[in-house]
């Protein structure tokens, strides 16, 4: 049975969920962990980490460890958040050769989408792991506010990691899914998301028979749980220079070390009035002693620390009511998102803001992903009953005359939606307009975003503002945008689909699905050898451990000797087997060892 | 972790058969003869799981110093079949220069076996990115000696653990001398290289590097330190990893938390302590360590032998 899985593909973590019977539920990994870091990197040996292990050497190896990669997935080299990605990453962020963005890793450069694959390949195994059968086909979520390129790099992404994505659909909107699912009601909610690297507030309409719109939404791409361990770090780091009079940021590893338990610290924050950091060996003097680092750290000194984050959030949600043009008292419930709303003061200063207490029946951290799991299921069996309305996520139209730009469908339109306006020629005798499609919400074209441009001709030489174009924009469910443009006194007419880019060829998205499987059938591989290796040990250790009774029991017998000859003839063989490392010949080999084990746990219960 | 032991054909106990006993079944493993490769060691055996392993049978200490004694006597030890060992002596630069302990290598014999090529000698483990070789097993006289100290004869860069070379200092049995007259001998007058070459020789490579980094600390372009540097580095690799054993093994702290502080340890082998959460495996703890293999396993063995962290196989839990 095809199976569709939901994923969430956050900054900081991802989370990966499917339908199981009626209800959707999250897949814990190997590790146990419902969320798994977003997080790839590569080791001086070359390889490949990705999740956890990646992020415990988040510091150590800095330089080769890839986090926030959804801060530039889709972005352009020349975009205002690389240049200030550039500023803070401590990965090695290049120009790409389509004007986009590369990461460079030990001796390769990486695309945004490939790294973000990795992620996704990393979920796609944990799901496959658990339903026993290949997964090829996802639903993923993205910010509400991802253009076009961003959510076709996304695509991108999961096609390099061997998914087909069938339905990109927004964060807040997959949360209300969650919601709202199972229950049929009407309803205005604010979704208050704020996760590892991000905070997004949106305000959507849940309509009867399962209606969501998003009406508004609004964020900060650099505000998140991170920012807040910045500040126990902070917090820390001080007091052990005011105490020892050293920098512990100066040495990697305590500074891995720091981060590790200013975030456990602040998680456990949730739950007791304080916690004790303690870190022995924390950095070596030069006099061959090492110092250890111990302090309480209490809930109250936590909220004094991050006061002023909190407050940010609340200013945010402020301007996200403004956008969507509604009071405080018309929100009928607000949905949490992101494991950093389970800290006592946010939720203290959402419900302040919003006047009512937050809904806590779904977990934070898995509740967008569970939405894309009933979305993926809905898709699968083609549920009607069940309609999920898209809307742009930004502005579209033309540039006019004097670089303005004319808004022909606004942002937070639900789709499919179609507009036309009729524009004119703005010189005389002007044979030909060029149509620059253009999205965002600046009044000044060269602020948005250009989607693509055409030219139609064949205009009738007249006055300015004589000649009559009629600009017509179309969007379909599946969010392709066409443009189209004709003049209304001959008919002349011409048009263009617009097809967002992630920056890749096709021929590079291939090449790197190619590698992406590659890798795939690499660790399979290595997978079983392990598996084999395990098995062929475990039964080697209990032979040889019996070898000493068999001996005293049969070993003074002909064939006493000639079976303990060919029990080592047995041990060689899958030893060696082992060290060739031949999953098949050692799969063989168990087998044999079994039967040895069995014959040698017969003879010594006979003869003991 | 499997454990190798040696083959002893001597019956134990009653010669007499239980009665009970049925009749062994001789033919469950008949089939698979064929196509296995056995690996040979040098001395021909068919049971290349009989050969020494990488860890000496008795502590390095004790190996070091009873290497160091045999060097030092002028007669042979009488439980050891080898000759007597000559101390290093500079003022007698023509006595011939033998391997592992019998005498030191002169600089130039060093310098000439690090530029030596690979050898021919198909007992001589040369290519670790093909994987162990087969081992023709060769008549004894043409078997030239094991030259564990010929660089060339070791991987050039560190490899997976199934690539590793399974040859390794032989416990306390170094290998026959070359003929004496191929090999040229002058006189080091440098007492540290002296002492790093006395310490390589004798199978001390933790010792030997600690002198090599002295040596590097002082002149960083002395060559000779470099490649003695890498040469231990790889020996004792092997030997950690071996100590070590399956890298699937799962490691736990074995110390109650608040008895951590009074440990002896710097901030590195607290760093990687930090990193063993009971869940990890030793690979998992390697990677996410961020220091090169060498530094993390060498930590990591020290925390073991002090039963600061123990081992768990994944097959046990």
């Amino acid at each position: 049975m095809e199976r569709v899985i939901g994923i969430d593909l956050g900054t900081t973590n991802s989370c990966v969920a499917i339908m199981e019977g009626n209800a959707p539920a999250v897949i814990s990994n190997r590790g146990g962990y419902k969320t798994t870091p977003s997080i790839v990197a590569v080791t001086e040996a070359g390889k490949r980490l990705v999740g956890h292990i990646a992020k415990r050497q988040a510091i150590t190896n800095s330089e080769n460890t890839v986090y926030a990669a959804k801060r530039l997935i889709g972005r352009k080299w020349n975009s205002p958040q690389v240049k200030n990605a550039l500023m803070t990453s401590s990965y090695n962020i290049i120009e790409g050769p389509h004007g986009d963005v590369r990461i460079h890793l030990r001796d390769k450069n990486y695309s945004v989408p490939e790294v973000s694959s990795m992620v996704l390949q990393e979920m796609k195994i944990i799901a496959e792991d658990y339903l026993g059968q290949p997964v090829t086909k996802a639903v993923v979520t993205v910010p509400a506010y991802f253009n076009d390129h961003q959510r076709q790099a996304t695509k991108d992404a999961g096609a390099i990691a061997g998914l087909d994505v069938i339905r990109i659909i927004n964060e807040p909107t997959a949360a209300a899914l969650a919601y709202g699912f199972g229950r049929n009601f009407d309803r205005t909610v604010a979704v208050y998301d704020l996760g590892g690297g991000t905070f997004d507030v949106s305000v959507l309409e849940i309509g009867a028979h399962g209606v969501f719109k998003v009406i508004s939404t609004t964020g900060d791409t650099f505000l998140g749980g991170e920012d807040f361990d910045a500040r126990i770090i902070d917090w820390l780091v001080e007091g052990f220079k005011q105490e020892h009079d050293i920098d512990l940021r100066q040495d990697r590893m305590a500074l891995q070390r720091l981060r590790d338990a200013a975030e456990k610290a602040k998680c456990e924050l949730s739950a007791l009035k304080e916690t004790e950091i303690n870190l022995p060996f924390i950095i070596s003097t030069g006099r061959n002693e090492a110092l250890h680092l111990q302090r309480l750290l209490t809930r109250d000194t936590l909220e004094m620390l991050t006061e002023d984050l909190v407050e940010r959030t609340v200013d945010i949600c402020r301007q996200a009511l403004e956008d969507a043009r509604l009071d405080i008292d018309e929100i009928e419930d607000i949905v949490l998102v992101g494991g950093m709303t389970r800290m006592p003061a946010i939720q203290r200063a959402a419900a302040e803001f919003f006047g009512r207490e937050p809904n806590k029946s779904l977990h934070p951290d898995e509740v967008v992903a569970l939405g894309a799991a009933i979305q993926g299921a809905a898709l699968l069996e083609e549920k009607q009953e069940m309609i999920l309305l898209d809307v742009t996520p930004h502005a579209l139209g033309i540039m006019t005359f004097g670089s303005h730009f004319e808004e022909l469908i606004p942002q937070n339109t639900t789709v499919p939606t179609s507009r036309t306006k009729t524009f004119t020629t703005s010189r005389d005798n002007q044979t030909a307009v060029k149509i620059l499609v253009m999205q965002g919400e600046s009044e000044k074209a060269d602020q948005n975003e250009l989607l693509g441009e055409f030219i139609l001709t064949g205009l009738r030489r007249a006055p300015k503002g004589e000649v009559e174009i009629e600009v017509s924009f179309d969007i379909n469910t599946d969010g392709i945008v066409s443009v189209h443009a004709k003049d209304l006194e001959t008919g002349q007419e011409q048009s263009i689909q617009v097809t967002a880019t992630s920056g890749l060829t096709q021929e590079e998205i291939n090449s790197m699905m190619s590698d992406a499987a590659e890798y795939l059938v690499e660790r399979r591989s290595d997978e079983a050898f392990e598996a084999a290796r395990q098995e062929a040990e475990t039964l080697i250790a209990e032979i040889e451990d019996l070898f000493p009774e068999i001996e005293r029991v049969v070993g003074s017998a002909d064939f006493g000797r000639d079976a303990l000859s060919k029990a080592r003839g047995v041990l060689d063989r899958a030893k060696n087997a082992i060290e060739l490392k031949r999953t098949e010949l050692i799969k063989e080999q168990v087998e044999q060892l079994a039967r040895t084990q069995r014959m040698f746990k017969g003879v010594v219960a006979r003869g003991g | 972790m499997a454990r190798n032991k040696k083959d002893d054909k001597t019956p134990r106990g009653s010669s007499s058969i239980p009665p009970e006993v049925t009749a062994i079944d001789g033919t469950w493993d008949d089939d698979l003869e064929g196509p296995l490769e056995i690996v040979v060691d040098e001395r021909g055996d068919a049971s290349p799981y009989d050969r020494v392993t990488a860890v000496p049978d008795v502590p390095t200490e004790q190996y070091v110093a009873r290497m160091m004694q045999i060097a030092d006597a002028r007669e042979p030890a009488e439980a050891d079949p080898e000759p007597d060992p000559t101390p290093p002596d500079a003022d007698e630069p023509d006595r011939p220069a033998l391997f592992f302990g019998h005498a030191e290598l002169t600089e130039e014999e060093l310098e000439a076996a690090l530029e030596r090529p690979t050898s021919p000698d198909p007992l001589v483990f040369s290519d670790p990115i093909n994987g162990p070789r087969r081992l023709e097993a060769a008549p004894p006289e043409s078997r030239p000696a094991l030259d564990l100290d010929d660089p060339a004869a070791l991987p050039a860069r560190e490899d997976s653990l199934f690539d590793l070379p399974r040859v390794s200092p032989p416990a306390g049995i170094p290998a026959a001398p070359p003929a004496a007259e191929d090999r040229p001998s002058s006189a080091s007058s440098d007492p540290t290289v002296v002492e790093m070459k006395q310490r390589h020789a004798a199978g001390d490579f933790s010792g030997a590097l600690a002198v090599a980094e002295r040596l590097l600390q002082r002149d960083p372009e002395h060559d000779l330190a470099r490649r003695m540097t890498e040469l231990c580095q790889q020996a004792l690799v092997r030997m950690y990893s071996g100590r070590l054993g399956s890298l699937e093994q799962r490691l736990r702290v074995s110390v109650a938390p608040d008895q951590i502080r009074w440990l002896s340890l710097d901030h590195r082998a607290g760093f990687l302590l930090s990193l063993v959460d009971g869940r990890s495996s030793v690979e998992e703890v390697l990677d996410a360590s961020g220091m090169p293999r060498f530094e993390a396993l060498r930590i990591l063995v020290h925390l073991l032998d002090q039963r600061v962290v123990a081992l768990q196989s994944p097959a046990s839990e």
